[in-house]
């Protein structure tokens, strides 16, 4: 086969064409702490400047080989835009939600999405550094940007145990809130992959059967991803938290093209029940493994989500920021000894 | 007029069922009965909670009607403490600090454990969220407790797990350390030399009562 780009390699991967190799890069959160010391882009400044944005995310495709350019760096882009509060975090820790405008036992009717959405707070800083991005890493690297899916949007501005009872008690004002959760999504997501995005991530640990029923996953929760990933104008992604098999038959019908699990789900198991429906990202342990581990042990580990048939090798969740760089640059070596 | 099986038996459902409303109005009621107080909380409520957490445990039930259930839980305890007598005699129950990891907001998976370990007996102290390292030292040694259980969902905080287990045996503290959430593993815990780890709500409550011989 001919020498395929990363660009091409990641696209023909999701949708299912033949490559040369599995592409090996990150979905989730890439900024460490080693990266932040080699580009002295530090956190939390980091997530509010297009180009120390930009210049942290490319380090994780140069410094460690990661073939895509990945961001941004929390969950709070969009919640930030649609009127939370947000803790900015330090170099260690990630940027989150405080506040919960919506935060009401009885549900508070829910207006339509801001008009001027894509100019608020940080926004505009993500259109910039995707072109930014662009512009430093050419056109044969891809671009992902990722962002709190329905469910997570739902639970940043209404409080998640607030939520969670609305999933029995307040059905109607639930899916009021993942509507609009689900519009802000695919406004933003179009914008971003306007901007030149290639894929969209979206990001949902909210939505993990580690918290909602698996039945109430597939009545209220599916509808709206499918209408997600069919409104979306480039490639998209899914990604949830913990261990997801009771949701995978759903999930093999939702439309996404990839699905990004973490070592909880087994691959095997995934692969079996996604059929190469939805193509299977993962899974390298990012709280155990990676963080803590030694770089034979995520080479090791890394081999054997090549064995078990993962389509792209990647880290099973965000990367914590006090992730050793070998640690990463263990993945690709993995990777390229095993397509040898 | 109704039993007091019937009053006990409508409690737990009640609980079960995730209706605040109908417990609190059966607590108001086994009052007016009569009823002690301590048999309607264990028979009643704490009978309809261990239902729920064997539910949750072969996932029958889920975080949001866990916490319906604690709702109704808490609404006939609300009605029934201040008819509780306090008994002297009774062996004192094993104390329990509970708190979320240094950097962490997330506090969901904490609650859940509390009221499991509350139901399940414990006496908590409850520091909340973001709680740093010395806080958790000082708070053990203040109110000498017997378990200190630490959550956290993020790896950026698990990290803060492993001083407070440090601090404790520096200071020859005999308070046992038990630790869990989204990140933690068993290796993990072992790892940084916790007492205990429970993968879920439930387990915690297995580990802690385990460990104080309760």
């Amino acid at each position: 086969m001919v020498d395929l780009t990363q660009r091409e390699r990641l696209k023909r991967t999701l949708s299912g064409k033949n490559v040369d190799k599995v592409p090996v890069l990150a979905v989730t959160q890439t900024g460490t702490k080693d990266l932040m010391n080699l580009t002295q882009h530090y956190w939390p400044d980091a997530n509010w400047d297009p180009k120390a944005l930009a210049d942290l995310a490319i380090s994780a495709h140069r410094e460690i080989g990661f073939e895509a350019v990945r961001i941004p760096y929390c969950l709070t882009v969009l919640l930030e835009a649609l009127g939370c509060e947000i803790e900015k975090g330090d170099e260690t820790r990630q940027a989150g939600v405080i506040s919960h405008p919506y935060n009401s036992k009885n549900p508070i009717p829910i207006e339509d999405l801001p008009e001027d959405l894509l100019k608020k707070d940080r926004i505009p800083v993500m259109l910039e550094a995707i072109k930014n991005i662009r512009k430093e890493v050419g056109e044969n690297v891809p671009i992902i940007a990722g962002a709190e899916g329905p469910v997570t949007i739902a639970s940043g501005l209404v409080e998640v145990t607030t939520l969670m009872r609305w999933f029995i008690r307040e059905k109607e004002a639930l899916v009021e809130y993942l509507e609009f959760g689900k519009n802000a999504v695919i406004k933003y997501a179009n914008a971003l992959i306007n901007a030149g995005a290639d894929v969209f991530a979206v990001l949902d640990p909210v939505a993990s059967p580690e918290l909602i029923n698996p039945r109430e996953f597939d009545s209220i929760i599916m509808p709206i991803y499918k209408d997600i990933s069919n409104n979306l104008k480039g490639n998209s992604i899914l990604h949830i938290c913990g261990d997801i098999t009771p949701i995978l038959p759903s999930i093999r019908e939702s439309g996404f093209l990839g699905l990004s699990i973490e070592e909880k789900t087994d691959i095997r198991v995934a692969k079996d029940i996604l059929d190469d429906k939805v193509k299977i990202i993962g899974n390298i342990s990012s709280s155990g493994t990676m963080l803590s581990g030694t770089y034979n042990e995520v080479y090791k580990e890394s081999v054997e989500a090549l064995e078990k048939g993962t389509n792209v090798l990647a880290p099973g969740c965000g990367l914590a920021p006090l992730t050793p760089i070998k640690n990463c640059i263990a993945m690709i070596d993995a990777r390229n000894d095993y397509f040898r | 007029m109704v039993s007091k099986e019937e009053i006990l038996e409508g409690l737990a459902k009640a609980v079960i069922d995730g209706d605040e409303v109908k417990s609190e109005e059966l607590a108001k009621k086994s009052i007016e009965l009569g009823i002690d107080p301590y048999e309607a909380l264990m028979e009643g409520c704490n009978k309809g909670m261990a239902k729920v957490s064997d539910l949750y445990e072969c996932k029958e039930m889920f975080v949001p009607e866990i916490l319906l259930s604690a709702d109704a839980m808490y609404a006939a305890i609300d009605v029934l403490k201040p008819h509780l007598k306090i008994d002297a005699s009774a062996k004192k129950p094993a104390k329990v600090i509970i708190g979320v990891a240094q950097g962490d907001i997330h506090d969901i998976g904490k609650n859940l454990v509390k009221m499991m370990l509350e139901v399940a007996g414990f006496m908590l102290i409850d520091i909340g969220k973001d709680v740093p390292v010395d806080t958790f030292v000082n708070k053990v040694e203040e109110e000498d407790a017997d378990l200190v259980a630490i959550s956290s969902l993020m790896t950026t905080s698990m990290m803060y797990m492993e001083p407070v287990i440090k601090k404790l045996k520096e200071k020859n503290h005999k308070a046992k350390v038990i630790v869990g959430g989204a990140p933690i593993t068993s290796d993990f815990s072992k790892k940084i030399g916790a007492a205990g780890y429970g993968k879920d709500a439930v387990e915690a409550v297995k580990v802690a009562k385990s460990l104080t011989g309760a």
